[in-house]
């Protein structure tokens, strides 16, 4: 153990002497820079003002195929054609199977008594107003055509759907309650999580292509420190412990070039932020948490132990035969 | 003399070795070359869905930070077109839409431009075109109802997909429709588009109208520029920008060609360390380098000869890596609204970044080579 410590130590003090640390950092600086990029775009967004133009608070419904947060009924839904005060007209409806499903104090602002059969409905106030439609009508569905009787007005929200209460046939769905915040905040979210997930694939790439200059930035260490390798072989440090000693002072060292790499690109980035908020007015607040930066550290660490191990154990061998030959 | 020695070092080394160095070089030029590409093509996105499948003209929009929010009126069009023959305007409206967890960007066309990206089919009340590649993606065919969330207007609008399409891009990532039901989407009244796109019959009805614009005397044939429409105390305010899209990148606070730079220099960053490779293949040519200067041939021939066979590299690795470019942007996906942006490869990126990869080769290569001057040895 002490022996493995000691050629540790001589190699770590051997690489940092030889000056090996400056070729380690081009070599890191690429793949850590841009897996920090997706955290760079998560926080970087639009002017807070602006964003906020755009969220109103307000209460919407909307009909959907699938089901969006938890306040959602199953509806049916489709066109129908519709002919009012003047040229037939196509418009909306859902269907549903009782008013007070739709659970909302004030859309409903008026009761009408017309004395009409047919399925009953609440219009909106607009075809009430433009279409006349308060009383009884014809619509023209998919499959042949229904007797519509409205009997509440409705007004606020669903200003252009016809709500039919009761059995027709259309397409399955949902109407579901939300804020539009949610949905405009869904909307930047969404944006936000494609290009991070894009960035995230990038940086992948750019690991991938920098694997062979690990090797060489490996194999150019190894070289430089095969001296003290054969010095060591000869105060009888073994084979394999030598070659876990190279790898692990090669970790190690790459551990903290990455770990300063990080902190650099860190810096540069948050400066790069800091002058484009000043010249910009862009403000910059964290939206989503990338998960594959860490990922990325991880695996250039694990990568770069891997790759100095195995290169270790071919410089191991050129130790060896040279032994052998000084025999 | 000079061939021979190229042999001579070329095939003083295995074909392994020149396979791998060719790799790591095309490799780092391909993550290189991507990079300014999605950079390159996400910057001029907005002008490629202004313009559609290509065309060239002057595109008017509102004071907006994009063509998407930007809203103006018929009457200011008259205005800015007045007596001058020789015009046409095309108006377009675009309106975002929420479906399923999906930003989708709607398009309304005249009702010409509708008939021949269509093929002369109309649209009825309430219809949609929708790409082959979209309907895939939303699991809907023709024939089928789909809600439209507006994100302007807040209300949800049931449509019907009236017809799949095969279109260009930008076309295949968006919902065609009419300016009718555009105009509802986006919450607009008759007479409001988001865009006009103005295109001449001549050069003297172009000329006509820069001249309004820029009250100076035209000088050059219009290929593609932004009319930005703003209006101030009443009087509405002309400004034209030649590069439409760095216009509403302008209006975001963004400087395009500041963004495309920083991209160029990112580029610069990523192929840092490549003289490290070269270093590492002069390091392996060593002995051979060694025994050639030994039998006589010159220390600059020598150094001429290896940045030869490094342009050689960087030029088939060049040549290899712009198909390979062009392929993984056809896999890594980048959604930008409904928009999949595929990286813009071409030749200028091509040309700058095999410059800077041949650049800090030969730096590295000639870090060997001032080293090996200062040894006892002879090379």
């Amino acid at each position: 153990m002490n022996k493995l410590k000691h050629s540790t130590m001589v190699l770590l003090v051997s690489i940092y002497r030889h000056g090996y640390i400056t070729i380690l950092l081009p070599a890191l600086l690429a793949p850590v820079l841009f897996s920090m990029l997706p955290q760079v775009f998560a926080s970087l967004t639009w002017q807070r003002s602006l964003i906020s133009n755009y969220l109103p608070d307000n209460t919407v419904l909307t009909v959907t195929t699938s089901p969006l947060g938890g306040d959602c009924i199953h509806v049916k839904y489709g066109l129908m054609g519709l002919s009012g005060s003047g040229n037939g007209f196509m418009a909306q409806y859902i269907v549903i199977k009782d008013i007070s499903m739709l659970n909302i104090s004030g859309l409903i602002i008026k009761s009408l008594s017309n004395p009409c059969s047919g399925i009953y409905a609440s219009i909106p106030y607009i075809f009430y107003r433009d279409h006349e439609l308060d009383t009884g009508f014809t619509a023209l569905l998919n499959n042949g055509s229904i007797g519509v009787c409205p009997c509440y007005i409705h007004s606020g929200l669903l200003e252009d759907t016809i709500i039919l209460i009761g059995e027709v046939d259309g397409a399955p769905g949902y109407l579901c309650k939300t804020s539009a915040s949610i949905i405009v905040g869904g909307i930047i979210n969404s944006l936000v999580s494609s290009v991070v997930l894009f960035m995230e694939k990038y940086s992948m790439i750019i690991l991938l292509a920098y694997i062979p200059v690990l090797i060489i930035v490996d194999e150019k260490i190894l070289r430089g420190v095969i001296h003290e390798l054969r010095i060591l072989h000869n105060q009888g440090v073994g084979i394999r412990m030598l070659a876990s000693s190279f790898a692990a002072a090669l970790t190690m060292l790459s551990t903290l070039m990455a770990l300063y790499s990080y902190a650099l690109s860190y810096l540069l980035i948050l400066l790069g932020l800091r002058i484009l908020s000043h010249y910009s007015g862009l403000l910059v607040f964290s939206m989503a948490n990338p998960a594959m930066e860490p990922i990325v550290l991880l695996s250039l660490i694990v990568i770069q132990a891997f790759f100095s191990l195995l290169i270790s154990v071919r410089g191991m061998g050129i130790v060896s035969n040279d032994s052998k030959g000084n025999l | 003399m000079f061939p021979m020695i190229l042999r001579v070092i070329f095939r003083s080394t295995s074909i392994t070795v020149h396979a791998g160095l060719l790799l790591v070089l095309l490799m780092l030029e391909t993550v290189s070359l991507l990079l300014v590409g999605y950079a390159s093509s996400v910057l001029n996105l907005y002008e490629d869905v202004i313009y559609g499948n290509g065309g060239r003209g002057l595109a008017v929009s509102s004071y907006a930070l994009s063509p998407f929010t930007s809203v103006i009126g018929e009457r200011e069009i008259i205005d800015l077109v007045g007596n001058t023959t020789g015009v046409n305007v095309k108006y377009v409206v675009f309106a975002i839409v929420y479906v399923d967890d999906m930003v989708i960007v709607v398009r309304g066309m005249d009702d010409e431009s509708l008939s021949s990206l269509t093929g002369g089919v109309t649209l009825g009340d309430r219809c949609v075109f929708i790409s082959g590649e979209l309907s895939r993606e939303l699991g809907i065919g023709e024939g089928d109802l789909l809600p439209l969330y507006s994100v302007f207007t807040h209300e949800t609008i049931i449509t019907r997909v009236c017809r799949i399409i095969e279109s260009g891009y930008p076309y295949t990532y968006e919902l065609i429709t009419s300016i009718d039901l555009a105009r509802i989407l986006r919450g607009i009244g008759r007479g409001y588009y988001s865009i006009a796109l103005l295109y001449f019959d001549n050069e003297d009805s172009a000329k006509e109208i820069t001249g309004k614009l820029t009250g100076e005397e035209y000088k050059s044939i219009i290929e593609r520029a932004l009319i930005y429409l703003s209006r101030i105390n009443k009087t509405v305010n002309l400004e034209m920008i030649m590069d439409v899209s760095s216009g509403y990148w302008a209006r975001l606070g963004f400087y395009k060609d500041s963004l495309l730079l920083l991209a160029y220099v990112t580029t610069v960053l990523v192929l840092l360390c490549t003289p490290l490779i070269s270093d590492a293949l002069y390091r392996h040519l060593y002995t051979t380098l060694i025994q050639l200067h030994g039998i006589g041939v010159s220390r600059m021939v020598i150094t001429m000869a290896l940045a030869l066979l490094l342009l050689f590299y960087t030029a088939l690795s060049m040549l290899l890596s712009l198909p390979l470019a062009i392929w993984i942007s056809g896999i890594l996906e980048l959604r930008v609204f409904s928009y999949v942006v595929k990286a813009h490869v071409d030749a200028l990126a091509g040309i700058y970044v095999s410059m800077v990869l041949c650049a800090l080769l030969l730096t590295g290569v000639m870090g060997g080579v001032v080293r090996s001057w200062g040894r006892l040895s002879l090379y």
